[in-house]
């Protein structure tokens, strides 16, 4: 999109939005931080470009999500990117804390004082820097403000943009960690290792084949917060209060909600092997039965590009 | 194989299959802004939904999550603090709360967590709490016999002679004189059509009598108001169960309104009608009462919404009362047979005095959906509409003369309105109102209508009936 389409745009947004713009103007009280009218509508259209990047908003959704988005956090973001002082110092008072704190929990440390208490801090501070804008090629601030787009609370989005970057340099760490990978390495061979050769079912690979098989095409039917819900719990070996938290729900709920997955999922797979795959009922305790031993093959190649169609969207 | 070796298998595999699955791509993963609108929730569904399956088979995303939602362990003020105050012991509790919310490592089965609040409790807590809200709203309500019979009480209580009246009373010019021995005249055969004897038999009917004879008591001078009728129940004491009933149910703040309205209509029955001085939302200075009572009559022409209330039982309810008989206006006499509806009948012909009882009688209000336009109604088959919001209000000639208890209306000019013994009334352009025959002699508390034809109704009793010709025929449901 050429500069000249894209101010295009600007314009027949403001035209069209002129009265919206002017009461979201109001409500963000943009004034406090000596941001114009222009620059704020401008970054509503960022905004509103960056959510409808796919597609052109229809007028109705286009007025609700102007609506629905944190405009006086909007706001300070923009001035803070524009430079402006009284919102660096208002940023500063109310967000300073906030950010610590929050480095604090992702690094992990209650100990003010320990080596974790400097490694908060510095994640912290090192955002600072983003935040005020790096010069560019042209001389220009580019700051990472601009990155905020009002759809949530400006303080969960520094908490987001922490907890990114402290993860993206763990797992950058973690490849270069020669014992975890070797321990990864061993597990894998003591998990699928060669079959045993003394099996003595000679069906027993495909019996857990065909209950894994059963099984992915029941995960595929689960609505998306269900599989997150179990992927959060069984890969990822999240606690119940973890998985509350990033659902917003209580872990009692969360137990509540896992005990109703399995059992439907369990109806479901039982199902399956007896109506798809014509499994007799001592079949199909045979393979909860050879399920309760260790795997004794890696079943991935087997299972791979057989994931159901919603899991795979 | 038991159900739990089951269970455990179940979870193996599960546990098998997830890890199994090919990893998202990290190039697909949202920004920062994204991560943080779902957490926030302000993702629409569809963005939600697309977004936890691709956190469902994304382990970055699941610990950048983690890790934002572990922030929420601990408030900013109190780590700060704590490392203030306490840098090289950090407590226990807030120790546990990190590792937990940072370490990994937890239980291997999905034990079930010991809530504070046992959630297995809800099922039947809630149908113990569904049965007290049934019961509530099909208590059997007095009507108005019971309501009359109440009031014998406390005319049998023990009065002041006509001697004790106010000192303000004896020196007032003859109308006043007039109101004061007509109060004596309008009480007393009152209370010998009343003297039946039955016992009271609804303990809210009864609170509300005591509150009224509480009231008096305060104010000896003006217990005569006391040996009037009160008026049927209130509505707020009705519970329907359909929704049509717009704004019936009282909150606590209006509650203390509602009180002070049943005295007021109390006061009305026996023909006495105080100006807009004495109404709970006018100003708590005397002076500017007595200047609203010298204008009542223009006042009273623009009835407007009543704002907050005055308790009833005031420490100074005395000394107003005293000063608000400087303004008493006497209507003429209720009609023997129904005291009240007479009383409100009375009103009726003086414009200023009806709009008085209007502002002090309960009445509820209805509206078509996006539609400025409302109706009010209430006790003696008041039909009021306002084409404004509200601001003015305009009567309408209502067919009946008994209490309309709920209405509903699906369009502008249509309207239907139910009320005791059978009340069914209908307009269907918003001006004239025409008498539904009833599919039965109850008394309709609920309505519900879709139209100008079809419509259901709900009784006391929770018997619904419905039509769908315009009250031709009903059928039961």
């Amino acid at each position: 999109m050429g500069p000249s389409m894209a101010a295009k745009m600007l314009e027949d947004f403001l035209g069209a939005h002129a009265a919206l713009i002017d009461w979201l103007f109001a409500r963000s009280e943009a004034c406090r931080w000596q941001l114009s009218r222009d620059q704020f509508a401008e970054a509503l259209h960022r905004s509103v470009t960056h959510r409808f990047k796919d597609r052109p908003p229809e007028s109705a959704e286009l007025i609700a999500y102007l609506n629905s988005l944190q405009v006086a956090d909007l706001a300070l973001a923009c001035a803070c990117a524009e430079g402006s002082e009284p919102a660096w110092e208002h940023f500063f008072r109310h967000h300073r804390e906030d950010l610590y704190a929050a480095a604090r929990a992702i690094i992990g440390s209650a100990g003010p004082d320990g080596v974790h208490e400097a490694r908060a801090r510095e994640l912290a501070d090192s955002l600072y820097a983003e935040l005020y804008g790096l010069a560019d090629s042209a001389a220009s601030r580019r700051s990472l403000f601009r990155y905020f787009h009002g759809r949530s609370k400006l303080s969960t989005w520094l908490r987001a943009v922490l907890a990114q970057r402290h993860v993206d340099s763990l797992r950058a760490s973690r490849r270069f960690d020669p014992l975890e990978e070797e321990s990864e390495t061993a597990d894998r061979r003591g998990l699928y290792g060669p079959p045993r050769e003394a099996d003595p079912d000679p069906n027993r690979a495909r019996y857990l084949s065909l209950l894994q098989d059963s099984l992915l095409k029941a995960l595929g039917s689960l609505a998306p917060r269900d599989l997150l819900r179990l992927s959060s719990y069984y890969a990822r070996d999240l606690t119940l209060a973890q998985i509350g938290r990033i659902l917003g729900e209580h872990e009692a709920t969360v137990s509540r909600h896992l005990d109703r997955i399995r059992r439907e999922l369990r109806r479901q797979v039982k199902s399956a092997l007896r109506d798809v795959h014509w499994l007799s009922q001592a079949q199909i305790e045979l393979c909860f039965e050879y399920a309760l031993d260790d795997w004794p093959h890696d079943l991935s190649p087997a299972l791979s590009g057989r994931l159901p169609e919603r899991a795979q969207e | 194989m038991n159900d739990r070796d089951r269970e455990k298998a179940f979870e193996k595999t599960l546990r098998h299959t997830l890890r199994q699955r090919p990893p998202a791509a990290i190039t697909d993963c949202p920004e920062p802004d994204l991560l943080a609108a779902y957490f926030d929730h302000s993702l629409s569904a569809e963005e939600t939904a697309h977004w936890e399956l691709h956190f469902s088979a994304c382990s970055r995303c699941q610990e950048i999550l983690n890790a934002v939602a572990a922030e929420k362990l601990q408030p900013a003020e109190h780590v700060y603090v704590a490392a203030l105050a306490a840098p090289a012991a950090p407590t226990p509790a807030a120790s546990a709360d990190y590792r937990e919310a940072v370490t990994p490592g937890r239980q291997s089965i999905p034990s079930r967590p010991r809530p504070i609040f046992n959630w297995r409790w809800l099922a039947p807590a809630a149908a113990v709490a569904a049965a007290v809200v049934f019961w509530f709203a099909l208590r059997p309500v007095p009507t108005t016999e019971q309501a009359r019979l109440s009031s014998d009480q406390i005319a049998n209580s023990p009065a002041p002679p006509a001697d004790e009246a106010p000192s303000e009373l004896k020196g007032i010019p003859s109308t006043r004189g007039s109101a004061k021995s007509d109060l004596a005249k309008k009480a007393d055969p009152l209370v010998a059509q009343n003297s039946s004897g039955a016992a009271l038999s609804d303990s809210a009917q009864r609170s509300d009598q005591h509150e009224i004879r509480g009231s008096l008591r305060e104010s000896p001078k003006t217990s005569k108001f006391a040996r009037v009728k009160p008026e049927s129940p209130a509505p707020s004491s009705e519970s329907g169960p359909l929704a049509a009933r717009v704004s019936s149910e009282p909150t606590r703040a209006e509650h203390d309104q509602i009180v002070l309205g049943k005295t007021a209509r109390a006061q009305a029955s026996a023909g006495v009608s105080l100006p807009p001085g004495t109404q709970p939302a006018v100003a708590a200075n005397t002076n500017e009462k007595q200047e609203a009572a010298s204008k009542s009559s223009e006042q009273a022409k623009t009835v407007q919404p009543t704002p907050s209330p005055k308790p009833l039982l005031d420490l100074n309810a005395k000394e107003r009362r005293e000063k608000d008989l400087d303004a008493v206006v006497v209507t003429p006499a209720p009609s023997p047979g129904t005291p009240a509806e007479g009383a409100f009948r009375a009103t009726q012909a003086d414009s200023p005095h009806r709009n008085l009882a209007l502002r002090l009688l309960p009445s509820q209000q209805v509206s078509a959906p996006g539609s400025t336009a409302l109706w009010r109604f209430g006790p003696g088959g008041l039909i009021e509409r306002s084409l404004d919001a509200g601001q003015s209000w305009g009567s309408q000639a209502s067919p009946v003369t008994t209490e309309l208890l709920a209405g509903s209306s699906p369009a502008e000019n249509v309207c239907w309105i139910v009320g005791r013994a059978g009340t069914i009334l209908r307009t269907t352009d918003g001006e004239h109102w025409e008498k539904i025959p009833p599919p039965a002699e109850k008394d309709w508390i609920s309505v519900l209508a879709r139209s100008a034809l079809a419509v259901t109704i709900a009784s006391r009793d929770s018997q619904r009936y419905a039509t769908t010709d315009g009250g031709r025929t009903w059928s039961r449901q």
